[in-house]
């Protein structure tokens, strides 16, 4: 019970003659010493590694209905135990909201008397948060300095995305997060707040809860969000969702991620952005977690930001329920809630050929205005949605992965491919399309949602001649770039020759689509794990670094090469890009916007350096000049007729000469060939003639 | 020989006695990136050897019959071996029981145990590896460990099985390590006690000793921690059948004083001697009584069976966090020696006298 009169304060203190750690001094009266000792036992000291170093951290939870603070402030003692000295503060829920808590705790404990008792801290004597330190705050986080606008999260918040997507697809879950050696607690969960605070916990004054260290995750009673650097080893499961910031993991198509990830780079451009976004995404001041989350995500997928949300609906009605015959498709299957059987033999059923789900909601993460109809839509994207008319598969399937609590690597293939596609166990490689396939990427833009190489696709967006067509080609890159390793491959090297499609994308996309292409085809040809490899490494920087490279495939780049890369790799990245930079112009491949003749070879094959340049230090041939089929079609019926008009001359000459030999009688003729003439010429008088012979 | 199937076993941490059985479905492996249990199926796999090594790694699902505690997970060895014993470590903060553990585990890894015959193998591997590496390594290169803190949930901190060389079978032997404040608190943290088979009581003689150069504020009323483990364990008779073994911890302050001097310096016999149990626990308890600690004999008079040791788990003292002169444990392993012979792991008449 608080006093009402300040800020209680209490003490905890190890000292070895009553008993060692224990509750030391406190404003509240001496009958509730024990009841809150025995509430914050636990919770004074966390477990140390030997050797290792005490850190300052902070701790905030609901016991009662009203917050408690606990500051762990280690005095320098080189005795562990004197080390210990931690500050819990209650009795003023304005003054120990979560901000505060982060923001402005830790400096209260130089107001706490070094007596046994003591009054209540006076309010006005303890520090507030005022809006410069929050500022700062946010600016750590931010990695921001001042006037500039920062590409990236600073270091210390390294996790923060990936915590971000994680609170949004289980508000409700509670999460131990192992961080990073250079990360800090307490940054990344001021920044959650920065992200979230407007969008889950808004009717839950104790929702943001945290501890930045923690050597557990197992005691009942902890807060929703700990933090620490090593799991421990239990006979008992944590209720916490175990989450490991120190791997940025993203799952594709996921609309979580996505969203995050929106919220991240609006957060970096300002932090007022994105208290923009949740206004413009309508959310409410207060409502349920679900519905807010329900609501961004509709939000983002009204205003897409992908590819896949700008791909058009097609116009042929879409069928609101699935094949019969097939049962609930999108119920989870038993082989996904069942434990997998490592080495087990279960047979399964195969995949029905017959049937393949609308290929064009596969993988779209967002419902799109018209797609209610779909069996998936209909809200099933979102938490709140009734089970009963279907989930969204990326989310249903990441959800039962999650279930399953399987390590965590890749979320299950969505059944587009599981049941509907090719059977991955004939051959792991994707398939590659035969050439009917290939003609049919082009005559059939919509065809089913599989890989298709690369080289087929990045020549039919150049060929591509309505918008429409265009964007149906660019729906099929990620899919295609996510299937096979190579196809990634082409795809970087005619993102090198024809300058990012830039000038495509101008001249097919509206204009508010343009970086949003550009930034997803880079980053479809360019993954976190192919990062890795030197040269996709050193291609990356220099694409950057080049001239004329597109701000936002810069800025792409530039955040894969610090996310994903260690920091020594990062400079010599950076090394790359300025190395490029300082090169002369690299004149990209023309792009016509005409569509090009079919005869063009497709990128990989072709050699498209200017002539005389060199690449690789090797000298190139000149690019021999090629006619397009039309014209030479065209030419070849002109020297046809050309030929055509020579010939007939010629025949026309000869009969002249023989007309005039013959009837001049320069030449002798043979009987037959004469007499032929010669009744051509005067029947009458060949036949007189022939008569007077037989006589 | 296996534990006999019907014969229940006691849950260290639920405390419930179940029949140790499985038919597949609740059997889980441990995943060792997260340290999240997950279900596995055994049932395909037919080939005996190799379903053998997959339940070495596997953990039960405690079917927990009161239902009083979140699911917890017990190693599939715990209940196949001999009945499974659990040794408590008990003492007030700062008395050195981690230190202690630690320097056990540390001498049974270096084969303590095999001048009396016995074999002792980790079982549980990943758990054994990380006590290892957070205590035992870091003790062995010097470093001083570190707090123990309070917890809600105590648990065997390390499990060995251990056998008789050349038998088959053993007893899986777990140990519980917890924090001084806890014990001295009632209600909080000796829940494991229903369940132990024997308990270690540690007296820190910088804490307990009338002597020049220890402490100098000494209680006289003996340590709050052992009196309150034992009356949790008063179950109406007058001695306790729950074996006690009082280790007088960082002798090695002790090692210019008489008895400690004498046994500090003998060599610890390769077999089991009770008579010599006996002369070092009547050294002991002598020793202790007549430096004013009486207090800290209280499980001696309280268990039926009880020996007392002198022990150093560092074999000298530590200066700023570490033990500049390295750490030589010294005769850390009698006390457990003893307490394996008054638990039935090491069996024979001289084991039968040990203690009493």
């Amino acid at each position: 019970m608080s006093t009402g009169e300040g800020m209680d304060w209490m003490v905890f203190r190890w000292e070895q003659q009553d008993g060692g750690l224990a509750l030391r001094g406190s404003s509240l009266p001496a009958g509730e010493w024990e009841s809150w000792e025995r509430q914050l036992f636990t919770l004074v000291e966390v477990q140390r590694d030997a050797g290792a170093a005490s850190r300052p951290s902070l701790c905030r939870l609901m016991i009662g209905g009203e917050p408690v603070a606990l500051h762990r402030c280690p005095t320098p003692d080189p005795d562990p135990r004197q080390r210990i000295r931690t500050y819990a503060y209650k009795g003023m829920p304005s003054l120990l909201g979560a901000r505060e808590v982060l923001g402005v705790v830790d400096a209260w404990h130089a107001k706490v008397p070094e007596e046994t008792e003591g009054p209540p801290l006076d309010p006005s004597l303890l520090l507030r948060l005022t809006p410069e330190i929050q500022q700062a705050l946010t600016e750590r986080v931010r990695g921001a300095e001042s006037g500039v606008t920062p590409t990236a999260l600073s270091p210390l918040a390294a996790g923060l995305p990936r915590l971000t997507a994680e609170v949004l697809r289980d508000p409700d879950a509670m999460f131990s997060c192992q961080i990073a050696p250079g990360a800090d607690a307490k940054d990344i969960m001021w920044g959650l707040m920065d992200l979230l605070d407007r969008v889950v916990g808004t009717t839950a004054p104790g929702f943001w809860e945290f501890s930045t260290e923690q050597s557990e995750d197992l005691t009942a009673g902890l807060p929703r969000f700990v933090f620490l650097h090593e799991w421990p080893y239990s006979s008992k499961q944590s209720r916490h969702t175990r989450l490991d910031l120190t791997k940025d993991t993203h799952f594709a198509g996921d609309p979580y991620d996505e969203a995050a990830r929106r919220l991240v780079e609006a957060y970096l451009r300002h932090p007022a952005e994105v208290a923009e976004l949740c206004r413009a995404a309508g959310l409410k001041e207060h409502d349920q977690d679900r519905r807010q989350i329900a609501r961004l995500l509709k939000y983002f997928g009204r205003h897409p930001y992908g590819l896949s949300g700008t791909r058009p609906q097609p116009d042929v009605p879409v069928e609101t329920s699935w094949p019969e015959g097939h049962g609930d498709l999108l119920a989870p299957r038993e082989e996904e809630v069942r434990a997998p059987d490592l080495l087990g033999a279960a047979p399964s059923t195969p995949p029905d050929p017959s049937f393949a789900p609308p290929p064009s909601f596969a993988r779209n993460p967002y419902p799109s205005p018209g797609g209610d109809r779909a069996p998936e839509a209909g809200g099933g994207h979102f938490p709140d949605a009734d089970p009963s008319t279907g989930s969204m598969d990326v989310t249903r399937d990441f959800n039962a992965f999650r279930r399953g609590r399987a390590p965590s690597s890749t979320p299950p293939r969505p059944f587009a491919e599981q049941d509907g596609g090719r059977n991955l166990l004939e051959s792991p490689e994707p398939a590659t399309p035969s050439p009917q396939e290939r003609r049919d990427v082009v005559r059939e833009p919509l065809g089913a949602d599989q890989a298709f190489m690369m080289t087929a696709l990045v020549h039919s967006l150049r060929i591509a001649k309505t918008g429409e067509e265009f964007r149906d080609y660019l729906a099929q890159v990620p899919r295609s770039a996510e299937a096979d390793p190579e196809n990634r491959a082409v795809l970087r090297a005619a993102l090198d020759e024809y300058g990012c499609f830039h000038d495509l994308f101008r001249h097919h996309l509206p204009e508010d689509d343009v970086d949003n292409a550009l930034e997803q085809v880079t980053r479809c040809g360019y993954y976190a794990e192919d990062m890795a490899e030197d040269d996709v490494f050193e291609r990356s920087a220099r694409l950057a670094g080049r001239p004329g490279t597109p701000s936002v495939v810069v800025h792409q780049l530039m955040a894969l090469a610090l996310y994903h890369v260690p920091q020594e790799r990062a400079r010599q990245w950076m090394d790359f890009a300025v190395d490029e930079g300082n090169r002369p112009p690299k004149r990209f491949r023309p792009q016509s916007v005409a569509p090009p003749a079919e005869t063009e070879t497709p990128p990989e094959t072709s050699s498209a350096t200017a002539p005389g340049r060199r690449r690789g230090g090797r000298p190139v041939k000149p690019r021999q000049v090629r006619v397009p089929r039309q014209w030479r079609l065209s030419l070849e019926m002109v020297v046809l007729a050309v030929l055509l008009f020579l010939v007939a001359l010629a025949v026309a000459l000869v009969a002249y000469w023989l007309v005039n030999a013959l009837q001049q009688g320069a030449v002798e003729q043979p009987l037959s060939l004469r007499t032929s003439y010669m009744l051509y010429v005067n029947p009458v008088e060949v036949t007189g003639d022939m008569t007077r012979s037989a006589v | 020989m296996a534990n006999d199937p019907r014969q229940p076993v006691r849950c260290p941490v639920c405390l419930d006695s179940f029949v140790w059985a499985s038919d597949g479905s609740n059997l889980f492996e441990l995943d060792p990136d997260k340290f999240e249990y997950r279900p596995i199926d055994l049932a395909g796999l037919r080939d005996p050897h190799k379903r053998e090594v997959r339940l070495r790694s596997a953990f039960l699902l405690c079917p927990n019959p009161s239902n009083d505690v979140e699911p917890h997970y017990l190693p599939v060895l715990y209940g196949r071996y001999r009945k499974p014993l659990v040794i408590g470590l008990v003492g007030a903060s700062r008395t050195g029981k981690t230190h202690l553990l630690a320097a056990m585990m540390g001498e049974i890894e270096a084969g303590g145990l095999g001048g009396h015959g016995l074999t002792a193998v980790p079982l549980d591997m990943i758990r054994h590896r990380r006590f290892y590496r957070q205590f035992v390594q870091p003790l062995y290169r010097g470093q001083r460990l570190g707090f123990t803190p309070p917890t809600d949930l105590p648990e065997f901190v390390d499990a060995l099985v251990v056998s008789r060389t050349g038998e088959t079978g053993g007893h899986p032997v777990a140990f519980f390590d917890i924090s001084g404040e806890q014990l001295a608190k009632v209600g909080r943290g000796e829940r494991f006690l229903a369940a132990a088979d024997g308990l270690i009581f540690v007296v820190d003689p910088e804490q307990a000793l009338r002597l020049p150069g220890l402490a100098e504020d000494v209680g006289a009323l003996g340590d709050l921690a052992f009196s309150n483990v034992l009356d949790q364990l008063y179950r109406q008779e007058t001695l306790l059948d729950v074996p006690a073994v009082i280790v007088v911890s960082k002798s090695d302050r002790l090692r210019f004083m008489r008895p400690a001097d004498r046994w500090l310096a003998a060599a610890t016999p390769g077999h089991l001697d009770a008579e010599l149990i006996r002369m070092e626990s009547r050294d002991v308890y002598a020793f202790l009584h007549q430096h004013g600690a009486q207090g800290w004999l209280l499980p001696a008079a309280r268990c039926r069976r009880a020996t007392l040791h002198f022990a150093s788990a560092t074999g000298g003292r530590s200066t700023d966090e570490r033990f500049p002169r390295g750490v030589r444990p010294q005769r850390v392993l009698n006390p457990l020696i003893a307490m394996l012979a008054m638990t039935g792991v090491i069996d024979g008449p001289e084991a039968k006298e040990v203690g009493r």
